[in-house]
C-alpha cells in the first residue's frame, strides 16, 4: 500500500530519534473447520453465496455450544468474525424453531451503531426472508417502539435501555418478548467491569427474575476481549456457570508496531520536560489525511481529543473536514452522523476517545494512533485490533506520554507484547449498587419472601435499609415498591452519582456531563471545551443540574487542585509488611475542589490561580492504607523530618498512575493520597491511603491489597529506569500534587527530595532495608529570559481573586482548629 | 336468580337458551328436572350435568370468584343482584389524561359508608381495603381504575371478583358512558355536581394542590363519589334494568344523602404487623450498616 508507506516513511524519517522500538507482528494463518453438517440449507446457501465455505475453528466451536444451549463466552479480537460465531447457530435454531423465539442484542454503548443491525440484518433476510430485527435505544422514535415490541424478534439494545426502559415495561410492553426469550448476546462482555459491571450484573439479576416470571430461561452467547479471567469474570457477572471459547482461529495480516518517545526538553530554567504526544501526533496524523490513509488516534481524555483536533487542524482549512473528533459526551444526532460521514470515507481520520475502542464496525482502518497509553494491555491490543481487519498492512504507532506507565511501557517496548493481559474484577454484591437496584426490582414486581435472584447479608440489609424509609412497604407476605415514581430512572449505571448536568451554551445544550466531572471541570470560570471551541463555565448549578457556559477565545485550559480527608473508619483486615502498618478496610472520603489553575496551551506554565466554591463530596469506600516502618521513619526524621512525607506524596503519585494497570481499572477508579491523623496529642501520624473512586467499592483497591509486592515493585523499576536526574513526572515530579504544606514545599521543589525519599521508602517496603536519601539541592535556575506575560487586566482581577480565595481558606482552616 | 345463568353451561348459548326459555326452562333445576324426562345428553355424568352441580356448589358456597370467572358476561348482572350488598363500588380520579398520569383519589362506597383515598394524604391505605374486599364493582374498571392501581402500588395483578358495570349495562342494551346511561334511566345527581365531568376532576384536583382551597377538594370528592353512587344504584336495581322494567324515582334517591359535604379522610387503618422477610432478624448496630444508611440518607437529600 503506497499510501501507508508514505506515511510510515515520514514517521521514520521524521522521528528516528524518538522511536524506541518497532516490532513487526507476523502474520497469522487461520485455522478452519467445515460448515457444520446439520446447518439449515437455506443459511448454507447463503454463506456459500457469499463465498464462506468453512468457518474459523472457534466459530464452529461456539456453534455446537450455543446449539447445545450452554452459556458461552466467546473470546476473541475484534477483527475474527464475532458476528457470524454468535447468529449462525441462533439464526440456525431460529429457522428450526417453531413458533418463534425471540433475542435479544446487547451492545454496550448507549451510542449504538446502526451498522451492526445491517450486518446482521442482511443475514436474517437472506436467512429467513423477513425483517424481524428493531434497535431499540435512546434515539428510537416512540411510534417505532411500540412496532419491534409488538414485531421483533430480534432487539438490538444496550444496558441503559434495558435498565430503564425494557424492565420498567416488562409486564407490558415486553411481556411477549421477554416470556419467548431465549438467546440473551452480549457484545464486549468485559467492558462489564468495576462499577459498571456491578451495576450491570444487578441488571442481569432483575431481567434473569422478570424471564422467570414469563416463564422464560434464556441462555448467554457472550464475546469479551482477551482478558486475563474470561470465564470467572462471566461467571461473576451472570451468576452461572459457562463454557470459554478462547482459541481464535482468524488470520491477521502484518502489523508494524512503533513505539514513540517525544523528547526531553530543558526549559529557560533548570526544569526539564517531555514534550506531549501532540508533538508527533499532529504531524503524523497530517500526513496520514493528506494521504488517505484511513486513521484513528485514541486519546485518554475528552479534552485531549479536543486539544488534539484543534492542533491539527489550526491552520489546516483543507483537513478540518476530513478530520473529526468523537468523543462520548456528543449528542446521539451529532455521534451518528460521525460514524456515517467515517463509514461513507467522507472522513477518513477520526480522533476519539476510548469510546470507539468498542466494537463498532466501523469500517477498515489501516493506521492506528495511541496518544498516550490507554490504562491496561487489554485495551491497548483492544484499540490496537481496530486495524488489520482485512488481510492488508496495518500499522500502529503508540506515542507514549510523561506518565509513569507509558514511560516504562516505552522502554520496555516487549512488556506489551509478552506480558500477561489484567483480570476483570466486579462486585455484583456491593451494598451500595443493590440499594440501587432493589428499588428497581421491588417496582418491576414485589420482592417476594425467596428470590432467588437476589439474597446474601447485602441484599438483607439493602432491604431493612429501603423498607424502614419506607421506599418499600410490606404487603401481604412481599415487599412493594411505595413511592410514586420510576426508580429506574434515577439510577445512572455509568456513574457513581444518579444523573447529569446539562451544559447549556444560551438556550442550547451542547452537553452533558456527571456531577462529579462538573465538580472538577466545570466550576465557574473553568474552560470547557466541545467540539474544538472552547467555552468558559459562567454559573454551575448542582441543584438545578444545569451549567450555564458561554464561547471565549483564550489560550489556557485550567485544572482543578483538590483537598481531600481521609479517614478509615472499618478496618477489616490489618497486617504488617516489613515493619509497614498494612490496613485494608472502609476509607471515608471528604473531597473539595478548592482553586483552580490557569495552564497555557501550549508551554503549560502556570499563569495564575482562582478560587472553586463548591460543597465538598463525602462518600464512603474501600481501600488501603500504609504507614511507613517505624524504624525507616525515625532514620528519616534523624536526617530531615519531611523526607518522610516527601516519600509517601511521591509514592502516592507513583502508585496511583501504575495501580490501575494491575487492575484492570481505568485512571479515574483509583485514587491515592496522604492524609494524617493525630495519634495522641501533638502526635500526628500520616498514611498513604489507596482507595476506590466508587462509593462502597468495586474490588480495585482490593487486587491491590493483595498484590502490594508487586505494585511496589513496579513502581522501583520505574523510579529505577527513568531517564530524569532529579525526578519528572514518568517517575516522580519534585513536587508532586496533594502536598499543602510549606516547609515540605520548600523541600521539594529545589531538590530531587521527593524521588529519592519515595526510593528509599520501596527499598524499606520491599527488601526491609534501610536507606537514607541521597538529597541533593537542584541548582537554582538562573533568571529567566523568557520575559513574563505582560500583566493584564484580567491578570490584575485574577490575582484579586486568588488573595481573597486564600483569605477565605485562611478564615477557614482557622476555624476548623 | 342467580340459577338462572346458563350461558355458561356446555352447550348452551344465546340460541340454545332462547329455545329452553321456550320450553318453560329457566334455571339449573330446570335443566335438571328435564333429565328425568329422559331428553338425551343430560346423564347423571354428562358434562351438562357436571357443570350445572359445580354451579350450584359455587353458588350455596357463595364462591363469588369462581362465578365471575366462569359465568358468561350477560349472566353478571345475577352476580350483582345476589351479592350488591357484599360488595365494593370503586371509582377513582387522575392528575391528567394521559396513560400514565398519576392517581389523585380514589373512593370506595360498601356497607361501610363512603370512603376517600386522597394522594399524600392517605392513599395506600386503600390497600387494606382491598384486602377486606369480597367483589369489586366499577364502571370500566378492567381497562382503567384495576391496572392504574396495580400500576400506581406496584402489586401484582389484584385477584379480587370484580364486575366491570359497563360490561353488565352493555349487555342489558345500555351502551356507552355513565353520564348518558343515568340521563337514560332519569337518574340525577345533586345540583352542584351536574355537567361536572372527568377533566373538570382533573382540574379540580390541580388548581387544589395550587390553591389548598377545601372546597375544590370537597367538589372533587363529591364529584367522584356520585358516580359510585350510581354505581350503587344501577346494581341495586340491576335486575330490573335487564329486565327492561326499571323502577322509577332514581331522582332524589335516598343514597345520594351519603354524599360527603366535606373532606372526610378517615385516619388509616392500623396495619397488623406481618412476619417479614427477610430483614427482620437483623437489628443492631454494624457500622457497614451505619455507612449504608449514612450513604442513603445523603443520596435521597440529593434529590
Ligand atoms: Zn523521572
Amino acid at each position: 500500500m503506497a499510501n501507508m508507506d508514505k506515511v510510515t516513511g515520514f514517521l521514520e524519517r521524521t522521528y528516528h530519534k524518538q522511536i524506541r522500538a518497532h516490532h513487526v507482528l507476523e502474520p497469522e494463518e487461520g485455522d478452519y473447520t467445515d460448515l457444520p453438517a446439520n446447518l439449515h440449507p437455506k443459511l448454507r446457501t447463503a454463506l456459500e453465496q457469499d463465498g464462506i465455505r468453512s468457518l474459523y475453528r472457534h466459530q464452529g466451536e461456539a456453534f455446537n455450544a450455543i446449539l447445545g444451549g450452554r452459556d458461552t463466552v466467546l473470546v476473541s479480537r475484534t477483527a475474527s468474525g464475532k458476528t457470524l460465531s454468535f447468529f449462525l447457530p441462533i439464526l440456525h435454531d431460529y429457522m428450526t424453531a417453531e413458533p418463534p423465539f425471540s433475542v435479544m442484542l446487547l451492545y454496550p454503548t448507549k451510542a449504538l451503531s446502526r451498522d451492526q443491525e445491517n450486518t446482521l440484518g442482511r443475514l436474517m433476510h437472506t436467512a429467513t426472508e423477513s425483517r424481524k430485527m428493531g434497535t431499540f435505544d435512546g434515539d428510537t422514535p416512540r411510534e417505532e417502539r411500540q412496532t419491534i415490541q409488538r414485531v421483533a424478534d430480534f432487539v438490538i439494545t444496550n444496558p441503559d435501555m434495558l435498565h430503564a426502559g425494557i424492565l420498567p415495561n416488562h409486564h407490558r410492553g415486553w411481556k411477549s418478548f421477554l416470556s419467548r426469550l431465549k438467546y440473551i448476546v452480549i457484545d464486549e462482555v468485559h467492558t462489564y467491569r468495576g462499577a459498571f459491571g456491578s451495576h450491570v450484573s444487578n441488571v442481569f439479576r432483575r431481567l434473569l427474575r422478570v424471564c422467570e416470571m414469563h416463564g422464560s430461561r434464556p441462555v448467554f452467547v457472550c464475546s469479551s476481549a482477551t482478558v486475563g479471567n474470561p470465564g470467572a469474570h462471566v461467571e461473576a457477572l451472570f451468576h452461572r456457570p459457562f463454557e470459554v471459547i478462547a482459541k481464535d482461529g482468524a488470520p491477521r495480516p502484518q502489523r508494524d508496531l512503533y513505539f514513540v518517545n517525544p523528547p526531553l526538553m530543558k526549559t529557560a530554567g533548570s526544569a526539564v520536560y517531555r514534550k506531549g504526544p501532540g508533538s508527533v501526533s499532529v504531524k503524523l496524523l497530517r500526513t496520514a489525511a493528506e494521504q488517505g490513509v484511513r486513521t484513528i488516534c485514541f486519546c485518554r481524555a475528552r479534552q485531549e481529543v479536543e486539544r488534539l483536533y484543534r492542533a491539527v487542524t489550526d491552520g489546516r482549512p483543507d483537513l478540518a473536514g476530513r478530520i473529526k473528533p468523537y468523543r462520548g459526551g456528543l449528542l446521539p444526532n451529532e455521534r451518528r452522523e460521525l460514524e456515517r460521514s467515517l463509514f461513507d470515507g467522507t472522513i477518513n481520520t477520526i480522533i476519539s476517545t476510548n469510546a470507539l475502542e468498542l466494537g463498532i464496525d466501523i469500517g477498515d482502518l489501516d493506521l492506528c494512533i495511541l496518544s498516550g497509553h490507554p490504562g491496561t494491555i487489554a485495551s491497548f491490543w483492544q484499540q490496537a485490533g481496530r486495524v488489520g481487519r482485512k488481510a492488508s498492512r496495518a500499522v500502529i504507532v503508540y506515542i507514549a506520554k510523561d506518565t509513569p506507565i507509558d514511560q516504562y511501557l516505552v522502554t520496555h517496548p516487549d512488556f506489551i507484547t509478552r506480558a500477561a493481559v489484567e483480570e476483570a474484577w466486579l462486585n455484583a454484591d456491593n451494598p451500595y449498587i443493590l440499594l440501587q437496584h432493589i428499588p428497581c426490582a421491588a417496582h418491576e414486581y414485589p420482592l417476594r419472601p425467596e428470590e432467588s435472584a437476589f439474597s446474601g447479608k447485602a441484599y438483607n440489609l439493602a432491604v431493612k435499609i429501603l423498607s424502614d424509609d419506607k421506599t418499600i412497604v410490606p404487603y401481604h407476605d412481599c415487599y412493594r415498591y411505595a413511592l410514586q415514581d420510576y426508580p429506574a430512572r434515577g439510577v445512572n449505571l455509568r456513574g457513581m452519582t444518579d444523573y447529569n448536568v446539562d451544559i447549556y451554551c444560551g438556550s442550547e445544550v451542547i452537553g452533558e456531563i456527571d456531577p462529579i466531572g462538573a465538580r472538577g471541570t466545570l466550576y465557574k470560570d473553568a474552560i470547557y471545551q466541545h467540539l474544538g471551541r472552547r467555552y468558559m463555565s459562567m454559573d454551575l448549578d448542582l441543584d438545578k443540574k444545569l451549567c450555564r457556559v458561554e464561547e471565549v477565545n483564550v489560550d489556557y485550559y485550567t485544572e482543578a487542585v483538590w483537598e481531600k480527608r481521609l479517614e478509615m473508619t472499618d478496618v477489616e483486615t490489618e497486617g504488617d509488611v516489613r515493619g509497614a502498618q498494612l490496613k485494608f478496610g472502609y476509607v471515608h472520603v471528604n473531597s473539595q475542589p478548592k482553586l483552580y489553575k490557569k495552564i497555557r496551551e501550549r508551554s503549560f506554565e502556570n499563569i495564575g490561580y482562582g478560587p472553586i466554591t463548591l460543597p465538598p463530596f463525602e462518600y464512603d469506600t474501600t481501600g488501603l492504607s500504609l504507614v511507613p516502618p517505624a524504624e525507616w521513619k525515625s532514620r528519616m526524621a534523624g536526617a530531615d523530618r519531611r523526607y518522610i512525607g516527601a516519600a509517601l506524596f511521591g509514592l502516592s503519585y507513583l502508585l496511583c498512575r501504575t495501580a490501575p494497570s494491575l487492575c484492570m481499572a481505568d485512571a479515574k477508579d483509583i485514587e491515592t493520597d496522604v492524609s494524617s491523623h493525630e495519634l495522641e496529642p501533638q502526635t500526628w501520624q500520616s498514611a498513604l491511603y489507596l482507595y476506590d473512586a466508587h462509593e462502597g467499592g468495586v474490588g480495585y483497591a482490593e487486587k491491590i491489597h493483595e498484590k502490594l509486592d508487586e505494585a511496589l515493585r513496579l513502581c522501583r523499576e520505574i523510579i529505577d529506569g527513568c531517564e530524569c536526574e532529579n525526578g519528572c513526572p514518568s517517575c516522580v515530579p519534585p513536587l508532586p500534587p496533594g502536598v499543602n504544606d510549606e516547609e515540605l514545599e520548600e523541600l521539594l521543589i529545589e531538590s530531587n527530595a521527593a524521588v529519592q525519599c519515595s526510593r528509599s521508602l520501596l527499598q524499606a517496603l520491599i527488601e526491609g532495608e534501610i536507606l537514607l536519601p541521597e538529597v541533593s539541592q537542584i541548582r537554582r535556575p538562573l533568571p529567566s529570559d523568557i520575559a513574563p506575560p505582560p500583566e493584564d487586566e484580567e491578570e490584575v482581577r485574577l490575582t484579586n481573586r486568588l488573595t481573597r480565595a486564600s483569605q477565605i481558606l485562611k478564615s477557614k482552616r482557622e476555624r476548623e482548629h | 336468580m342467580i340459577d338462572g345463568a346458563l350461558l355458561h353451561l356446555p352447550g348452551i348459548g344465546p340460541e340454545k337458551r332462547r329455545a329452553l326459555y321456550q320450553r318453560g326452562i329457566h334455571t339449573w333445576s330446570d335443566l335438571l328436572d328435564e333429565e328425568e324426562s329422559g331428553l338425551p345428553g343430560l346423564a347423571a355424568a354428562s358434562p351438562l350435568a357436571e357443570a350445572i352441580h359445580e354451579s350450584r356448589r359455587a353458588a350455596g358456597n357463595g364462591d363469588i370468584g369462581w362465578m365471575v370467572r366462569r359465568f358468561h358476561r350477560a349472566d353478571h348482572w345475577r352476580i350483582l343482584d345476589r351479592y350488591h350488598r357484599e360488595a365494593t363500588f370503586i371509582d377513582i380520579e387522575t392528575d391528567g389524561l394521559e396513560a400514565d398520569s398519576r392517581i389523585t383519589l380514589i373512593i370506595c362506597f360498601n356497607g361501610d359508608g363512603i370512603r376517600t383515598y386522597v394522594q399524600g394524604r392517605n392513599l395506600d391505605d386503600v390497600l387494606d381495603e382491598l384486602d377486606r374486599t369480597r367483589l369489586f364493582v366499577s364502571f370500566n374498571g378492567a381497562s382503567f381504575d384495576l391496572p392504574r392501581i396495580e400500576n400506581a402500588f406496584r402489586i401484582p395483578p389484584i385477584s379480587i371478583p370484580h364486575i366491570d358495570l359497563r360490561w353488565v349495562m352493555t349487555h342489558a342494551g345500555f351502551q356507552g358512558g355513565l353520564k348518558s346511561i343515568e340521563k337514560k334511566l332519569g337518574i340525577t345527581r345533586p345540583r352542584d355536581l351536574v355537567g361536572s365531568d372527568g377533566a373538570e376532576a382533573v382540574w379540580l384536583w390541580n388548581r387544589w394542590k395550587e390553591t389548598g382551597n377545601p372546597e375544590l377538594l370537597t367538589k372533587l370528592i363529591r364529584y367522584c363519589a356520585a358516580d359510585v353512587v350510581t354505581l350503587r344504584i344501577l346494581a341495586e336495581n340491576i335486575a330490573g334494568i335487564v329486565d327492561g322494567t326499571p323502577p322509577q324515582g332514581f331522582d332524589n334517591h335516598p343514597l345520594w344523602q351519603l354524599l360527603p359535604e366535606e373532606p372526610d379522610i378517615r385516619p388509616p387503618v392500623p396495619v397488623q404487623n406481618q412476619v417479614l422477610h427477610p430483614a427482620e432478624a437483623e437489628t443492631g448496630t454494624d457500622p457497614a450498616e451505619e455507612r449504608l444508611r449514612r450513604h442513603h440518607r445523603r443520596r435521597k437529600a440529593q434529590g
